[in-house]
């Protein structure tokens, strides 16, 4: 007959065959040990991928952005083909305009003389894009329109 | 004893054997560790580092008033690894409609077994965008960054082009073009096995500079014109090529520059090279006899000569040795500086060049920029040529023939500038072509830079007087309605080898206006035309017909309306 140790290695088994000392000493040095460990370790791998995912989600944003940018850029293209100069002249011509060939400059006696500074400069194309504010030449017209009345009571007076 | 010393001497060489191995080890430990530290640092460094390069964006480029002349736009070029592919039907099918090809043809490419293969190049960003979504495998989409100009062919000598590098040549883009390119961004840290960066790994990111936004002095309206009519006036005349320079005398500015033929920068891959080059300010010429002009600039300025001085033309001269004749090889008489230049009698400018002497001549012919760079903003500009009393080369005879524009060579440029000193009071402005540049963090106005003084502005406004007296003793075709104009047609004979061609010429016409408050310098030049040779019946009627229509496009109103504006 031969005698045959079993040797389990069955965690519960092993636990079995150990001698066990419960120091609690030993239990509250190690358990805060512990905890501070998990929680260091938990707060360390939520930190880790709150990282990556923002990583990713900055990745992410700014190839959106290059899109955008490019997307903007060929719209800008876009419309710079649609107010090309031989585009809007083939159509101005299919519309029936031509070309001004002799401008005739008029006197305007009663025009009101405006200073200097109340003239707008000519910016046309930056105002259709909106790069400055709009001119209006309000104090123009409301003088014009007071020198008209003006004639028109006089007239009704004399009459 | 024989034993033990042979053992002794065996132990030695092994001894010295494996000391000279520790040394070379040591030695090598050394140099690796510290003589080559950083050499292998980095080394180790890129073994598991990766730098990926963000190109910037490549600068717009815009007329006075904001209109966009050239941008950039992305493009993207497909290509495939069809061994990778497993279903090439369904791929195709897939992707046929976006890279707009049949999808039979393309599931036959794509069933190969080849290991890369390009499908198509300038596939549209959308297209492009698309196929990065979907990421299919075996399926790549390459961006690329394109130039285009909206406005096709306009101004195409003036901007120049880029090519499929990304690098500026001729006009704008090759001036500007390190500025233009802007400065890359990058973006590095340590990558993984697949080569891409690790999220988690420290990272250093340096964003790209987009190139700064250049504004142009040119108006798309008064190019667009020029352009036409310089197109129209070498058709009509039967020339080989024209230019037509406009440019504002008061700052320099460059309003206009047209050619023709021009070319397409969009398709500057399928144009004859020849054409890359802006002969308006590359190319040199004999002027002929505008460059009279400069001639009597100097004789007044040096008090030589005064309006009214008068001259014998007898209808020849001989200077060193070289007889002079009139273009009409007829006499003259009695004649005054105005009739000089009314009739562009050479007999009575070399008289005037030979009253200066050569020092005073010369000095004045390079206060006007003649024979050097003007120094403008447009690449691959050339010097001209000028041979002086200096060079070995020069001959008393070249005084004469200089004087009425013979055996000198300049480019159109450079008589417009010159001609614009006269009409800007006697100052010399550096023509511009760039008078804005603009990027995210500054704004920068180019202004105008003054030269140098050529001659006195007593000169100048004498001499303009001149020649518009000039022009309306000749009855000339350049006269327009309403402005008072100055100005000198030039019928340049063309040299060949052994002198000068029978019957070919070079026709031109420069000339300014409003000629009491210049606003305009224009310089007409028709190459070789065949209905005339003469810049009076060519060139001239070409400048009245510009400066016609670039008074209305520039709000410039006639003498009268002047007069009562400033009063």
């Amino acid at each position: 007959m031969s005698t045959h140790t079993i040797i389990s290695f069955r965690p519960q088994n092993v636990v079995r065959q150990l001698e066990w000392h419960f120091d609690s000493k030993v239990a509250v040095t190690v358990l805060p040990i512990l905890l501070i460990f998990t929680f260091l370790a938990w707060g360390y791998l939520t930190q880790a991928s709150a990282v990556t995912t923002t990583t990713y989600q900055i990745d992410g944003m700014r190839l959106e952005l290059d899109q955008l940018r490019n997307q903007n850029a060929e719209l800008v293209l876009e419309i710079a083909q649609l107010e090309s100069l031989s585009r809007v002249e083939n159509r101005a011509r299919n519309l029936g305009f031509a070309p001004t060939t002799q401008v005739e400059y008029i006197q305007v006696e009663t025009y009101p003389a405006l200073d200097g500074d109340d003239i707008a400069p000519y910016r046309g194309s930056e105002r259709a894009r909106g790069n400055v504010d709009t001119y209006s030449p309000q104090t123009q017209t409301d003088s014009w329109w007071v020198g008209v009345l003006d004639d028109v009571v006089a007239w009704v007076d004399k009459k | 004893m024989k034993n033990s010393e042979e053992l002794r001497y065996r132990i030695y060489i092994i001894m010295a054997i494996m000391s000279a191995a520790g040394l070379t080890l040591v030695g090598q430990l050394v140099r690796w560790q510290v003589v080559e530290h950083h050499r292998f640092v980095a080394m180790a460094e890129a073994e598991h580092r990766n730098e990926i390069l963000i190109a910037p964006r490549r600068g717009e480029i815009r007329d006075g008033a904001g209109y966009l002349l050239a941008t950039d736009i992305i493009q993207y070029d497909i290509s495939a690894s069809p061994k990778i592919i497993s279903d090439p039907q369904d791929v195709a099918q897939r992707i046929a409609p976006l890279l707009d090809m049949p999808v039979e043809q393309l599931a036959g490419t794509l069933s190969g077994d080849e290991i890369w293969i390009p499908l198509v190049k300038e596939v549209p960003q959308a297209a492009g965008e698309s196929l990065l979504e979907w990421d299919i495998v075996g399926i790549k989409a390459e961006a690329r960054t394109k130039r285009i100009y909206p406005e096709g062919a306009l101004a195409s000598h003036l901007l120049g082009f880029v090519n499929g590098n990304g690098y500026g040549f001729y006009g704008v883009e090759g001036y500007y073009d390190i500025m233009l390119r802007g400065t890359p961004g990058y973006q590095k840290g340590e990558r993984s096995p697949f080569g891409e960066l690790i999220p988690l790994a420290a990272s250093d990111l340096v964003s790209p500079k987009s190139g700064p936004t250049l504004y142009l002095t040119i108006d798309r309206g008064v190019q667009h014109f020029i352009e036409e009519e310089i197109e129209r006036t070498v058709d009509m005349y039967q020339a080989q090529r024209g230019s037509v320079v406009v440019l504002q005398p008061k700052t320099g500015q460059i309003l206009g520059m047209a050619n023709f033929p021009t070319y397409d920068p969009n398709l500057y891959a399928q144009t004859d090279e020849k054409l890359y080059a802006n002969p308006a300010v590359s190319e040199q010429y004999e002027p002929g006899s505008v460059f009279k002009i400069i001639s009597m600039a100097a004789g007044l300025d040096a008090n030589v000569v005064l309006p009214e001085t008068m001259l014998y033309d007898g209808g020849a001269i001989e200077v060193g040795g070289r007889v002079i004749y009139n273009w009409d090889r007829q006499s003259h008489d009695m004649v005054d500086m105005t009739d000089v230049l009314a009739k562009s009698l050479n007999v009575g400018m070399a008289q005037i060049a030979v009253a200066l002497n050569k020092d005073r001549f010369y000095t004045y012919i390079k206060r006007f920029g003649f024979g050097r760079l003007t120094e403008t903003d447009l690449a691959s500009e050339g010097p001209g040529t000028l041979k002086t009393p200096k060079d070995s080369t020069w001959h008393e005879s070249d005084l004469g023939a200089n004087s009425f524009g013979q055996g000198i060579a300049v480019t159109p440029l450079q008589v417009a500038s010159a001609v614009s000193a006269v009409a800007n009071k006697g100052l010399l402005m550096k023509p511009y072509a760039v008078q804005r540049i603009v990027d995210d963090e500054r704004d920068i106005e180019v202004k105008p830079v003054v030269i140098r003084r050529a001659i006195s502005a007593q000169t100048a406004n004498t001499l303009t007087g001149m020649l518009v007296e000039a022009l309306d003793r000749a009855e000339s075709k350049a006269r327009v309605p309403g402005y008072r104009v100055a100005g000198k047609t030039g019928t340049a004979e063309i040299p060949i080898p052994g002198g000068y061609h029978p019957t070919l010429t070079l026709a031109s016409f420069v000339g300014y206006l409003p000629a009491d408050d210049p606003e305009l310098v224009i310089l007409v030049i028709i190459d070789r035309p065949t209905i005339s040779r003469w810049g009076s019946k060519t060139a001239a009627p070409t400048f009245r017909r510009i400066a016609e229509q670039l008074v209305v496009l520039l709000n410039i109103p006639p003498d009268t309306e002047q007069l009562v504006m400033n009063d």
